[in-house]
């Protein structure tokens, strides 16, 4: 109930409250509006399988033994028949499995058809030969292995060869967030030319002139990278916290109740630079100061919310590559004892420097 | 007849009637450009109505212009008159298909056209494209199509029964027949109050989160869930 006296009238109607019951129940619901659709639809997949599969357990029983597919298409072509409209289909309430589902990014409804009863091959081609689906991202749910499978295909059926395995459920280790932040380092961070739809963290790659937003780039491309590796949890940015704003957040919540939170991981990003946008330099006193300061924000962020484990992840856009042991020497022990992992990534202004080093091969 | 608005000064500095009426029908795009991407078209006319609504109540809580902050409180939930006209003139130019053309009688007791409303992709998609090209209307447009997303977790059932649960339309305070005015300046806005009380307790819930959680509230409210 909402009582407080001095709240209830703007509430109007709404004043007799329940707000709570609905965060519990829905809570996490419109997560991603930020994210390209297509890191949202895994998210959101794999969030209604979460509360799917937590409901039926929970009822004690069992839903048939069978695949279901998820197409990014908000609804079947026109000439499908059968079709059936599932409104909230996040809920839980509706099993999946034996059924070709079309929704949005946000899959907050969807629509579904029966599959034909066939083999695996059959019902490939039945979606994208016969629907003429394949080009569509698509996501298959299989769980008849003993641990079940969700493989995703970004490019659609048509290009089965392009597949990825993603958790339903896990752990957030310190080694699976970096490897991820190294797959995106290669993809899009490494040289000027990786960022998609014409970003630049660069103002001037020749001059190693480091652009304003490169911060604000660098952690939406690990934030959307970071929901696509672990769909099963909610990566936030800019989490406010009493010491401050985190910089990457990683919580996973129980499906049954959004108020139950596993808190997994705190990754501060630093930036560092050896000159400005316009071109002034940037004191190196300066820079190990910015270090420090990460270091002591990645341990009060984690132990403020109870975090499982915090890390410094450093994007280094300086003109020399110092290597990680100089660049952390001056906080290595303070990291140490506060259970800070350290980590950088060289950010490699032309690509003649980046060929002699080869990062990423 | 629908009497045209007179001309206001904008912030893109377009002013006088002629392009308000433009925008409207551009945002009138927009929105079934939304209802199409949420799945939710063809769209029923009194849904294409409250959806219209929700994005006027909501457009706060995404720091959006709020579009229409005034409408007659009917028995039968939202309808903007403009929007309407705006509609039919959107079909006879051929940008927008109907479907399932009738009439049927509101809860009011008025007797109103039926339908089911689509965009005309092949016709409108230039003009849509052309609009995504300019960054204000493309963050309008995540706004919109969010707002869609949102009601399209409601059942047919529960969409025709928004109004009755609504924070603002259903303000006992406001009679029907009379003006539900919920400009910014009155604090009379109950629906983005609720959604901002969202976010008082989901801490960090984003603009979108705040959205889908308003429509679930409302959706616990229509089947009696309190």
């Amino acid at each position: 109930m909402v009582n407080d006296s001095d709240t209830a009238p703007r509430l109007g109607e709404w004043a007799d409250g329940g707000f709570d019951e609905t965060v519990s129940r829905h809570g996490g619901t419109g997560f991603g509006a930020d994210l390209p659709d297509e890191n949202r639809f895994v998210f959101g997949v794999t969030q209604l399988l979460r509360r799917r599969r937590a409901e039926v357990e929970a009822r004690g029983e069992s839903d048939p033994s069978d695949i279901a597919v998820f197409v990014l298409q908000p609804k079947p072509p026109e000439s499908v028949q059968g079709v059936h409209r599932v409104p909230m289909v996040d809920n839980g309430l509706t099993s999946v499995s034996g059924r070709l589902w079309f929704a949005s990014a946000a899959v907050a409804s969807a629509h579904f058809i029966e599959l034909p009863e066939d083999t695996d091959d059959g019902r490939f081609t039945y979606v994208a030969g016969e629907l003429s689906l394949g080009e569509q991202p698509t996501l298959i749910y299989d769980p008849r292995p003993s641990s079940p499978q969700l493989r995703w295909y970004p490019q659609g059926l048509n290009q089965p060869d392009n597949v990825e395995s993603k958790q339903i459920e896990g752990d957030v280790e310190p080694a699976d967030v970096f490897e991820t932040i190294h797959k995106l380092y290669c993809e899009c961070l490494a040289t000027p030319s990786g960022l998609p739809s014409g970003g630049n963290l660069w103002q001037n790659a020749r001059r190693h002139h480091a652009g304003d937003r490169a911060e604000t780039l660098i952690q939406s491309i690990l934030k959307a990278g970071l929901v696509l590796s672990f769909p099963f949890c909610k990566v936030w940015h800019e989490q406010p916290q009493v010491a401050g704003r985190s910089d990457l957040a990683i919580q996973q919540w129980d499906p049954m109740d959004h108020a139950v939170m596993t808190q997994h991981a705190i990754i501060e990003l630093k930036v560092l630079r050896s000159y400005g946008s316009q071109g002034a330099p940037v004191p190196e006193s300066n820079t190990l100061e910015w270090i420090s300061e990460g270091v002591d924000q990645a341990a009060a962020y984690r132990d403020e919310r109870g975090y499982r484990w915090s890390a410094l992840c450093c994007f280094d856009m300086r003109k020399e590559d110092v290597g990680d042991t100089v660049c952390f020497s001056h906080v290595q022990s303070d990291a140490l004892d506060r259970n800070v992992w350290l980590r950088r990534w060289f950010l490699y202004a032309d690509f003649r420097a980046y060929r002699r080093v080869r990062p990423c091969s | 007849m629908t009497e045209e608005p007179q001309g206001t000064t904008n912030s893109d500095g377009l002013t006088g009637a002629p392009f308000d009426v433009l925008r409207r029908r551009l945002r009138l795009l927009r929105l079934l450009e939304g209802a199409d991407r949420a799945g939710i078209a063809p769209i029923r006319v009194n849904r294409l109505h409250t959806y219209a609504y929700l994005t006027n109540v909501l457009a706060p809580v995404w720091d959006a212009r709020v579009f229409d902050s005034q409408l007659l409180k009917r028995l039968g939930g939202p309808f903007y008159p403009a929007l309407q006209q705006d509609l039919d003139r959107l079909v006879g130019l051929g940008l927008v298909r109907i479907t399932g053309l009738g009439h049927v009688q509101d809860e009011g007791g008025q007797w109103r056209l039926d339908g089911f409303f689509a965009l005309d992709y092949e016709r409108a998609g230039e003009a849509l494209r052309f609009l995504g090209t300019i960054p204000e209307e493309r963050e309008m447009q995540s706004f919109l199509v969010e707002v869609a997303y949102a009601v399209s977790a409601l059942s047919d059932r529960e969409f025709d029964r928004v109004h009755h649960e609504d924070a603002t339309y259903s303000d006992r305070n406001v009679d029907y027949d009379n003006v539900v005015d919920f400009a910014e300046w009155k604090d009379l806005n109950y629906s983005a109050n609720a959604a901002y009380h969202f976010a008082e307790i989901s801490e960090g819930a984003m603009p979108s989160e705040l959205l889908h959680l308003y429509v679930r509230h409302l959706h616990r409210r229509i089947s009696g869930q309190r």
